[in-house]
């Protein structure tokens, strides 16, 4: 037994002070282990985020980083990005990542990089609302998707300290704690020891493939989100973020948190660009009030006198892209629009600022008055048992709408005759086919149908 | 702050280093600075009612110290005087904060029996954590300065921190002056061995906590919250339950307590020492919160004559102190029934020692009765078989077993509605068909449960044997100690109760 000080310094006690140490350090590690054991057994990872992360810290030299939420890795395809600019860019990004998040990544990289340029994607779902409060439990959520692949840093910690709650510590610093209801779930831990015992995972590795053997989907180097899929003209009906109508702009700890990235680049002397990737029709005429958003983060901008795009805004005589087969679903290109946005992308980024508002409209409400009439798809949103749809068309009155259902059990029936009224509902149990067909008032002869799922 | 919450476990490491970061003649201010701040974290208001306990405490025992030096050793009318009026008002804020809620309504109760209208309740007297506790160990080392056993300590920041040291200060163990104080007096340095103590002390503590106490918990409510719905052996499993719930739960808090205080080189007293190995309810009482049980032993049963002024007169001091100490637990009838009913057990005891001692002198057999043996807690090793001494362990459990189910109880009604409902049916087959897994507790965590339970019993038979197992522990090679410590850390955080989906249960006794 030994009952010297654990805190004197005495060279003549070297080797009890090294033994000691050794203890420590062989509890640490031991402990480790068994952590990261209950880890792999139990923990559900986003494959995506994993390769990612993976694919991250075997990258050198990133010059160009396009930092923000799905959007980015789906969009942007950063090997034409390469060939325009000579340049070595790399799309960092993860699933409904918010600013905080995003800053944290950011220091991350610059720590690892010399950055020259940080192009940052604003999302407006991640950002307003509920979902854009970075200290609620969702975003602790997608958070963790980070903080789960994240190497150790004292950087890392301080996302941590900030991002959540104390009592949300624990769960953060050990994922396998968010899956202690597993951890008698005998199916469920020899579901995760397949999965991470394959080859696939093992060489992070995500790609599936056509009956040729050709990808549709596949993680591409880089954070390339390789993608054939195209949006089925019956799912063209979009489920509206109610929160973004009534609290349509950031809150204020997001706002924060995109001022201290500006001012994190600014210092650290990296030109720092806003933007925002084309998202479908459907999905941003239902959030009403988008305008309100752009007019937030254009009056950040200015006041750090730094660009921003909205792409959402570009006028479709410059970036004609807004066609169903150009998305994968409402909110995110396919490959197919990928190659077509990337390169007007870095022509806009690359370009000067003075001369690309040539591009864009003020607002989207002028954007949309410029584009020919046309119908969408629908919207909605639920109140109590009732689906409350609206046809999203870019405009009021001038077009006229038949709707009619073709439900799973029971006849056909028809809700509207052709009418200005863009407005219906339905019960939430009831489910079938729904038939809109559109016309101008002006030219009633040349209608169009859309068939969506309901 | 709850010892098993990460408020503490942010706390406690950020008191540890800057307590040795700071030159050893400070350090207890920066003791007592911590413990002001982990009490404030329940109430910031109920600082003021530590101080003025302190302060109270604090001058009481100068006076009575300064009187005994200027007029000797004899008795003082002086003396006597300050220590009735420093026990009247310490009893007084006690009684205030946790007992004016139940005597008024008693009260209100008799005026309305007159038609009288009743006293309005115009606030209700939130309880401060800990102030039983507190109260008790400033009034013992008053007690103990009146007695001359103990000095008056000058440093007036060092007797606050007596009073208010973090790790003991919300729940016990109820410390005497002569151990705490002079500890504090003189701080030693830690030890390497004190280290690995302090910090096995704290995961088994946690480990009865939140693996088995708190695990236990979930059964326990969903019986004794519908106990309409679960007659019978249901009753009789919770009731079982909560025998280990309140023993893990409190031995618990103690054995992180004693961990935590051993990191700053501060021995607290062990308050438990196997007490489901009892051989009979007096012996229960000796190894069940020691510090309270010799607390009311030293000032207030052997004050009260004890067992010097005869038979009758002893068992009267037992039904009353016993009586007190249920009151003292909480401010409930039941609480008072279960004081009464232990005191009753040692008081049948007694008489059943006595007459078969009678029995076997008339007889001159060899064979002592059942009762002689269980009272006097033999071990089997000494006397008797080890069959007869289990068959008193077992016979000791079941009674202190019913006695729990008037502490787990709010009323007394709720507490005689759980015994008729204990005896309403013999639904023994739960046991068999499953019926006890749908008590909030899955089959594969009641295993883990009943591990847990026979880990603890396996450690306090060790310990019932005279051996500290922690020490037993240290003195095997370092991968050993590795193992248990990571065991134990491993086990909380895996099968813990815990985080979001469970509801972390505070401990039993900061109620009191």
């Amino acid at each position: 037994m030994i009952h010297s000080s654990l805190f004197t310094s005495n060279s003549n006690r070297i080797k009890v002070h090294l033994r000691r140490t050794v203890t420590v350090a062989a509890v640490l590690l031991v402990l480790l282990i068994v952590f990261r054991t209950f880890d792999f057994l139990y923990v559900k990872e986003d494959n995506w985020t994993r390769i990612l992360w993976h694919n991250y810290y075997k990258t050198e030299n990133i010059d160009n980083v396009f930092l923000g939420s799905s959007h980015v890795h789906c969009d942007i395809d950063p090997f034409i990005l390469d060939e325009m600019n000579g340049m070595e860019n790399f799309n960092m990004s993860i699933p409904f990542m918010r600013l905080n998040g995003a800053y944290y990544v950011l220091k991350e990289m610059t720590g690892d990089h010399e950055l020259k340029n940080v192009y940052l994607e604003l999302y407006y779902v991640p950002s307003t609302g509920k979902q854009g409060d970075v200290m609620s439990d969702v975003s602790l959520q997608w958070n963790w998707y980070i903080t789960d692949h994240m190497r150790f840093s004292i950087n890392k910690m301080q996302f941590i300290a900030s991002m959540c709650r104390k009592d949300k510590y624990l769960d953060t610093l050990f994922p396998f704690i968010r899956y202690r209801e597993h951890v008698f779930d005998t199916p469920y831990i020899v579901e995760q020891l397949a999965l991470k015992t394959s080859d696939d995972y093992k060489n992070y590795k995500l790609r599936y493939e056509d009956e040729n053997g050709e990808p549709t989907l596949e993680y591409r180097d880089k954070g390339y989100h390789y993608n054939l899929g195209v949006m089925p003209e019956y799912t063209m009906a979009y489920f509206r973020e109610i929160d973004f109508q009534t609290e349509g702009v950031m809150p204020p700890n997001t706002e924060a948190y995109l001022r201290k990235i500006i001012e994190y680049c600014q210092e650290k002397n990296i030109n720092i660009t806003l933007f925002i990737n084309p998202i479908y029709e459907t999905q941003i005429l239902s959030t009403i009030e988008y305008d309100s958003y752009h007019q937030q983060i254009l009056a950040v901008a200015d006041e750090y006198e730094i660009p921003f795009y909205d792409f959402n805004l570009c006028k479709s005589e410059y970036l004609d892209i807004m066609h169903r087969e150009n998305f994968a679903d409402a909110g995110h290109l396919n490959s197919v629009g990928a190659e077509l946005f990337t390169p007007f992308l870095w022509k806009v980024v690359s370009g000067d600022t003075g001369t690309n508002q040539k591009y864009f409209c003020e607002s989207y409400e002028e954007k949309i008055l410029l584009d020919d009439p046309e119908t969408y798809g629908l919207y909605y949103f639920y109140d109590g048992d009732m689906r409350k749809y609206t046809i999203a068309s870019n405009r009021k009155t001038e077009i006229e709408y038949k709707i009619t259902i073709l439900p799973e059990e029971g006849e056909e029936r028809v809700l509207q005759d052709f009418s200005v009224n863009k407005e219906f509902e339905l019960h939430r149990d009831e489910h079938g086919m729904l038939m809109v067909v559109s016309r101008l008032k002006t030219q009633p002869d040349q209608q169009h149908t859309l068939e969506i799922k309901y | 702050m709850l010892f098993n919450s990460i408020d503490y476990l942010i706390f406690f490491p950020i008191v540890f280093l800057v307590y040795y970061a700071l030159p050893k003649r400070v350090r207890y201010i920066w003791l007592l600075i911590a413990s002001y701040c982990f009490y404030m974290r329940w109430n910031p208001w109920y600082i003021m009612l530590l101080i003025g306990c302190t302060v109270i405490t604090y001058i009481s025992a100068r006076l009575i110290e300064r009187d005994r030096q200027q007029r000797g050793k004899g008795a003082s009318h002086c003396r006597r005087t300050v220590l009735i009026i420093c026990v009247l008002v310490l009893l007084s804020v006690l009684g205030y904060f946790k007992y004016y809620d139940f005597f008024l309504g008693y009260f209100n109760k008799m005026l309305s029996i007159l038609h009288i209208s009743p006293i309005d309740r115009r606030f209700s007297v939130l309880l401060p954590v800990g102030i039983s506790f507190y109260i008790l160990q400033a009034l013992g080392y008053v007690f103990d300065v009146y007695r001359g056993e103990t000095y008056a300590e000058k440093n007036f920041l060092r007797y606050a921190l007596f009073v208010s040291f973090f790790p003991q200060l919300v729940a016990g163990p109820i410390e005497r002056s002569k151990n705490l104080l002079t500890q504090l007096a003189k701080p030693v340095r830690l030890s390497w061995h004190d280290f690995c103590k302090g910090l096995l002390l704290i995961v088994y503590g946690l480990f009865c906590k939140m693996v088995i106490a708190d695990r236990i918990a979930i059964v326990v409510n969903t019986v004794y919250d519908d106990s309409a719905s679960y007659p019978g052996m249901y009753i009789a499993y919770a009731a079982f339950l909560f025998s280990f719930q309140i023993y893990c739960d409190f031995y618990g808090y103690s054995t992180i307590a004693r961990g935590s205080s051993l990191l700053f080189g501060i021995k607290l007293t062990d308050n438990f020492n196997a007490p489901y190995y009892s051989g009979s309810v007096k012996e229960f009482w000796r190894r069940w919160h020691i510090s309270l049980s010799s607390w009311f032993r030293d000032y207030l049963y052997i004050p009260l004559g004890g067992n010097r002024k005869g038979e009758v007169r002893k068992e009267c001091n037992l039904l009353f102190v016993f009586g007190v100490s249920g009151l003292w637990h909480g401010a409930s009838v039941s609480f008072i029934v279960w004081g009464f009913l232990n005191g009753l057990y040692q008081v049948i005891g007694d008489v059943l020692h006595k007459l078969t001692n009678r029995m076997h002198q008339i007889s001159g057999g060899l064979n002592s009765g059942y009762v002689s043996e269980m009272e006097q807690g033999h071990r089997p090793d000494q006397r008797g078989v080890f069959s007869r001494r289990l068959l008193h362990v077992i016979m000791t459990f079941i009674l202190i077993t019913m006695t729990w189910i008037f502490f787990a109880a709010d009323q007394m009604k709720a507490a005689l509605r759980l015994i008729k409902q204990l005896f309403s049916t013999f639904n023994w087959e739960i046991f068999l068909d499953g019926s006890v897994y749908n008590l909030g507790v899955t089959k594969e965590y009641t295993r883990v449960m009943f591990l847990g339970i026979a880990v603890l019993m396996a450690v306090d038979y060790l310990k019932y044997k005279g051996k500290d197992v922690a020490e037993l522990v240290l003195k095997q090679g370092e991968w050993f100690q590795i193992l248990c410590f990571v065991s134990l850390t491993a086990a909380c955080m895996l099968f813990g109760c815990y985080g979001e989906i469970y509801d972390t249960q505070q401990f039993i006794y900061f109620q009191f």
